[in-house]
């Protein structure tokens, strides 16, 4: 039947009816005026399911894009100018106590042709000291504090996929093939995802492009853990970036995450490199999802604490 | 909200502002320029007091932060446009052509889905969503990347929720014809309206 024809027995407002329901966008009223049409038009679930598929389709169309690596770190410097900025508008008192000075020997500070050089000298030995320390805080630093933010954001990542459903779009593959097809170009590496399966257990769900901080690309995959008697159904997030070597983790080592030291103690985190690959695997912490699905990727019991 | 979390909830969707730059602008380095705009505006203390502020009626959180991004980022295109529509050979197509916003109560295409091919229908698909013009792209976008329901469309552009349906009603048709109208390429793309055609 083509569309003419369709439109020929179409009842008024019928095209908005079916595509709010394809969106979910139905109030109650015309959710049962739609089933009272259904009934007389069966063919309307065809026209939402196109409906669905093409939203689908643009979805995969549109969404396949990141920002790249060097507008995040652009961005990244923006924000900490305008942190430092507004430090400084927070007046003196927000940058600490001033020096007591006028505690010193009056006779090194001021006076005396030499006066000048001693500044000079001060100011570049407290450089030297500062950019020093800053150095040793830095290398002591960076790693576990870029480790902490990277699991806080996708233990809370996990947990807004599951309770917001407006998240739904970002998964856009609903098949390990075409997943893989379109995370492993972006990430540069093979993926290693679970054999899983109904019948195992563990059914893969969905997955989709994320947004790891300071990542050039990272993937986002869900999985469902089947309840059983011992716990309930578990939903379980298995994240994949490039190994850069940020995460200061050993190959060969499943780590188990303090995710209450990270803030995120709502959630369990499991974590390790595989390739060139990190891959991070979180779950609500009431349950097993975590060992559930490593099992299924026939990989060791975390060994290691971070 | 401290600033460290708010900063961290703004970078959280730096991708998702990048590919709205990205589809309104259709130029990279232009979306780069627009997003960093944003995130200038974001950071200033004023604007992430009226985030706090928004946040506390209820309007925040993580979708909350994302819709204002959003917001901001539609907000600088469009004020850059119009002010570049002011400059001698401005871009007029924008803003020039009437539109009836009543969505057309007409039956949207009806498919045999056992011969869809949606994997191999996406490029073609990208061709057209190019081609539509960015107020159709930015609710598609909106609309089917980031699953923004009509009300939450309708809050970011400012505009009534009936336009939103309607830009929504509008640019799917586009889409759906475009993918009809090379019969041949509805072979190569196993794609086959129901009944024939």
């Amino acid at each position: 039947m083509t569309e003419r024809a369709h439109n020929q027995n179409w009842h008024e407002g019928l095209g908005p009816l079916i595509r709010a329901a394809a969106d979910d966008e139905l109030s109650a009223a015309d959710a049962e005026r739609l089933e009272r049409i259904r009934d007389e038009h069966p063919e309307v679930d065809e026209h939402i399911a196109f409906e669905r598929a093409l939203r689908a389709a643009c979805g995969r169309a549109m969404g396949d894009v990141q920002a790249p690596a060097a507008l995040r770190a652009r961005v990244e410097t923006l924000m900490a100018e305008a942190r430092a900025s507004a430090r400084a508008e927070d007046g003196p008192e927000a940058a600490g106590p001033a020096p007591e000075l006028g505690s010193r020997d009056r006779s090194f500070w001021a006076g005396g042709p030499n006066a000048v050089v001693r500044w000079l000298a001060l100011g570049v030995a407290a450089v030297l000291i500062g950019a020093l320390s800053l150095t040793i805080w830095q290398v002591a630093q960076a790693r576990p504090a870029y480790r902490t933010q990277v699991i806080s954001f996708v233990a809370d990542e996990h947990h807004r996929c599951l309770t917001d459903e407006s998240s739904s779009g970002k998964f856009v593959y609903a098949s390990m093939a075409d997943l893989e097809a379109s995370l492993e170009p972006m990430l540069g590496a093979d993926l290693r995802l679970p054999e899983v399966t109904p019948a195992g257990g563990v059914e893969f769900v969905d997955g989709g492009r994320c947004g790891v901080p300071g990542a050039s690309g990272s993937g986002h995959i869900r999985f469902q853990v089947r309840a059983t008697e011992e716990h309930p159904r578990l939903d379980v997030s298995l994240f994949v970036l490039p190994d850069t070597g940020s995460l200061g983790i050993e190959a060969g080592t499943t780590y188990s995450v303090d995710t209450a030291a990270c803030g995120v103690g709502f959630a369990e985190a499991v974590l390790w490199s595989d390739g060139a690959l990190v891959y991070l695997m979180v779950a609500e912490s009431a349950g097993e999802g975590c060992a559930k699905l490593l099992e299924a990727m026939r990989l060791p019991e975390p060994t290691d604490t971070i | 909200m401290e600033r460290d979390q708010f900063e961290k909830l703004a970078m959280g969707h730096l991708d998702a502002v990048y590919r709205m730059a990205l589809h309104l602008t259709r130029r990279p380095e232009e979306a780069e320029e627009l997003v960093q705009e944003v995130y200038v505006r974001a950071f200033r203390p004023q604007t992430i007091q009226r985030f706090e502020d928004q946040s506390a009626d209820g309007q925040g959180g993580t979708g909350g932060m994302r819709s204002w991004l959003f917001a901001i980022c539609h907000n600088v295109f469009y004020t850059r446009l119009k002010r570049e529509a002011r400059q001698p050979g401005s871009v007029e197509e924008f803003f020039g052509e009437a539109s009836n916003e009543t969505p057309p109560d007409e039956a949207p295409p009806a498919w045999d889905r056992s011969q869809l091919d949606w994997e191999h229908v996406d490029g073609r698909l990208k061709a057209a969503i190019e081609e539509l013009k960015p107020e159709y792209r930015e609710v598609l976008l909106m609309w089917g990347v980031d699953g923004l329901k009509y009300r939450e469309i309708a809050e970011i552009l400012e505009i009534a929720i009936g336009t939103v349906m309607s830009r929504l009603h509008r640019a799917r048709k586009l889409l759906a014809d475009r993918l009809q109208e090379d019969e041949g390429a509805l072979d190569e793309l196993g794609i086959r309206e129901r009944g024939g055609r």
